[in-house]
């Protein structure tokens, strides 16, 4: 069962970091404090995403999903998400499949870091 | 000429060219605007200058289907009408708003925008606003400010104009007493309309004071002018021979009724660099900002909207949205509950009990702000004046009630002081409001997100729209102006297509409410009228 989201946690993740643009690569780079908060944010929302969609719940499978996007061109693959419809709606929240992805390998890898697979 | 009823006798009648019954916006701009043309007018007001418990109860009846705002306190009965509370949003309404679509069934109206315009450029100065122009790009260049960079396919800014706001009564007071041609009666209950020739005209209007004496008013023509409930209820209990009310053949009096409502249960969360221009944020850009000569009681405010285009191609009802910044420091909310609890009661004229209570969380929200280094707010507590300091904006979304003739107005078994049928509410909707305003936030959404502006949290339960009580605070539509009698109870003259003597005035008339606030067209309806009187007195 997902965590519920808050608007708080949604407020610390994206808020505190800019959007989820940077929320992967940010993770290790921003204070101790802040790194614990945005992470706890970050899992909660891709909990919520994994309920929704538990085929993708296979860290390997959605890494290689998200294969060729980084902290260049994350942003780009966001609004693409935007203009072309692909837009998951989580606990209330839309968020770009991007974003809810980038969420959801945060939430399976215990380190919350994407280059400890 | 102004005249208290309660002078005059028992059994006075009161003879005039033209009564005009009700004097708020609609009444005393049509009155206002054959002052000097010879026509003899008794404006006829139910209140007097000042509210009074004994007026205002007047207002009492049922409200029976989904949730509507207090019908005692969301009106007001005394000279100036509900204008004495209006908080000043006007915008013409637009060519959409006109046209008939899959959505809207009954909703074409026999006129439209162009045909209204020189009406509202007249309106717009009874009205006290700006310069006639609400383009974006004039008031961009007007003012140096900017829009939100949203995809215009996606996302519409459109202006609104603040009126200062122009109290009708106080402003046009003076004018009235010294015109030769206009009499003011105040204290003037008129209880009913005496139909005559087989109810195809008009013979009397029946009047009570609160001093239940009763005088009567002739006339060659009248005009009805109370309000969106009070225009049916006033038809419907004026019963004469037919059971069914006067001009109400074909059962179509008091139907129709859309009241135009609110849902803020999503929001967005806008990026950590942004802000909202200062056209989003009240208070509205004032005049001096905005190249306006001071003195000018001209503001601005924009709101969010879809393009006609897609609102067209999506068939969705029309909606705007505002942003209204969330800010936990201020408890904004528990102390504008508190401030919406205090007027409840002030305005029902009980609850002495209540006060303190409220009065004190209201108090603590206000000290609040002053720790906040904020400058205080004005009297009427509008907190959503400040920007978010979370930046979480609750997006209030205004939400056309779309025709439907099971929304209606009908009586009540209950009786007013003078035996009168109070009137009972029955709001109903289509469905389809409920699809729009999910599928606005849909798109919203999408263009916060594209733009990398702000992420939306879209919450709406599945009534969201039934849901929200409070709204239907603009009650519209109930005696509807169609060129098809089996469609409306007035032609486009706002002549009713039964009565040869009897006109209608007011948000009644409309056939759609739209998604703007009514005023601007009320007034824009009544100049139209009164050019449509004087030329028939004229030819007479």
């Amino acid at each position: 069962m997902a965590d519920k989201l808050s608007r708080r946690d949604f407020v610390a993740l994206l808020g505190a970091t800019g959007f989820a643009a940077t929320t992967s690569v940010s993770l290790g780079q921003t204070g101790p404090a802040d790194v614990t908060i945005d992470r706890q944010a970050a899992e909660a929302i891709g909990n919520a995403y994994l309920a929704l969609r538990p085929t993708e719940k296979n860290f390997l499978r959605l890494n290689l999903a998200m294969a060729g996007i980084g902290p260049h061109n994350v942003n780009d693959a966001v609004r693409r998400d935007f203009a072309t419809g692909r837009i998951v709606h989580v606990d209330g929240w839309a968020l770009s499949r991007t974003e809810a992805r980038l969420c959801a390998l945060i939430a399976m890898d215990g380190s919350g870091r994407l280059g400890a697979t | 000429m102004f005249i208290d009823c309660h002078a005059l006798p028992d059994g006075h009648r009161i003879e005039a060219d033209l009564v005009v019954i009700g004097a708020g916006p609609a009444g005393i701009t049509l009155a206002r605007e054959l002052n000097g043309s010879g026509i003899r007018i008794a404006l006829l007001e139910a209140g007097g200058m000042q509210p009074t418990q004994e007026s205002q109860q007047l207002y009492d009846g049922d409200i029976i289907g989904w949730p509507a705002a207090d019908l005692r306190i969301v009106r007001l009965r005394y000279f100036g009408g509900t204008s004495n509370h209006w908080v000043g949003f006007c915008r013409p309404y637009e060519r959409i708003d006109f046209e008939a679509r899959r959505v809207t069934p009954h909703g074409d109206w026999p006129i439209d925008n162009d045909e209204l315009d020189p009406y509202y450029e007249r309106a717009q100065a009874i009205c006290q606003l700006g310069p006639y122009n609400y383009g974006l790009d004039y008031w961009e260049r007007q003012s140096g400010l900017s829009r939100m960079p949203f995809d215009e396919t996606l996302v519409e800014t459109k202006l609104v104009q603040y009126s200062n706001p122009t109290r009708f009564g106080p402003v046009y007071e003076t004018e009235l007493e010294e015109s030769d041609n206009i009499t003011v009666y105040l204290n003037a209950n008129v209880l009913e309309l005496e139909p005559e020739n087989g109810g195809t005209r008009v013979g009397r209007a029946l009047i009570a004071t609160y001093r239940d004496t009763v005088i009567d008013a002739v006339a060659d023509t009248f005009v009805v002018a109370c309000g969106g409930l009070e225009n049916p209820r006033l038809l419907l209990n004026s019963r004469g021979r037919t059971a069914g009310g006067l001009a109400n053949g074909n059962d179509l009096v008091g139907r129709f009724f859309s009241g135009g409502y609110v849902v803020d249960t999503s929001s967005v969360l806008l990026g950590r660099d942004v802000q909202p221009p200062p056209l989003y944020m009240l208070p509205a850009v004032p005049a001096e900002k905005l190249g306006i000569p001071d003195p000018s009681p001209l503001r601005l405010r924009a709101f969010l909207c879809l393009p006609e285009d897609l609102t067209r191609e999506e068939d969705l009802c029309n909606m705007n949205c505002e942003l209204y910044p969330i800010n936990p420091w201020s408890d904004s909310g528990t102390a504008r509950e508190s401030w919406n609890l205090l007027t409840e009661h002030i305005a029902r004229f009980r609850g002495a009990e209540y006060v303190p209570k409220h009065l004190r969380r209201v108090l603590q929200d206000l000290s609040r702000l002053r720790g906040h280094d904020k400058p205080l707010p004005t009297p009427d507590l509008d907190l959503a004046r400040y920007p978010s300091n979370t930046g979480v904006y609750s997006l209030h979304s205004y939400v056309e009630q779309l025709p439907n003739p099971h929304s209606r107005v009908t009586l009540s078994r209950d009786r007013d002081r003078f035996g009168k049928n109070k009137l009972s509410l029955d709001v109903q909707f289509t469905g389809a409001e409920n699809r729009s305003i999910r599928r606005f936030m849909e798109i919203f959404a999408r263009a916060f997100g594209q733009e990398d502006i702000g992420r939306v949290r879209i919450d709406l339960p599945h009534d969201a729209v039934q849901l929200r009580g409070g709204g239907a605070t603009h009650h519209q539509c109930t005696t509807r102006m169609h060129d098809d009698p089996r469609y409306g109870v007035v032609d486009r003259n706002c002549r009713s297509h039964e009565v040869e003597n009897l006109y209608l005035g007011g948000c009644s008339v409309f056939t759609r409410a739209g998604v703007w606030n009514p005023t601007l067209t009320i007034v824009a309806l009544s100049v139209r009228m009164a050019e449509h009187l004087r030329e028939y007195f004229n030819g007479r």
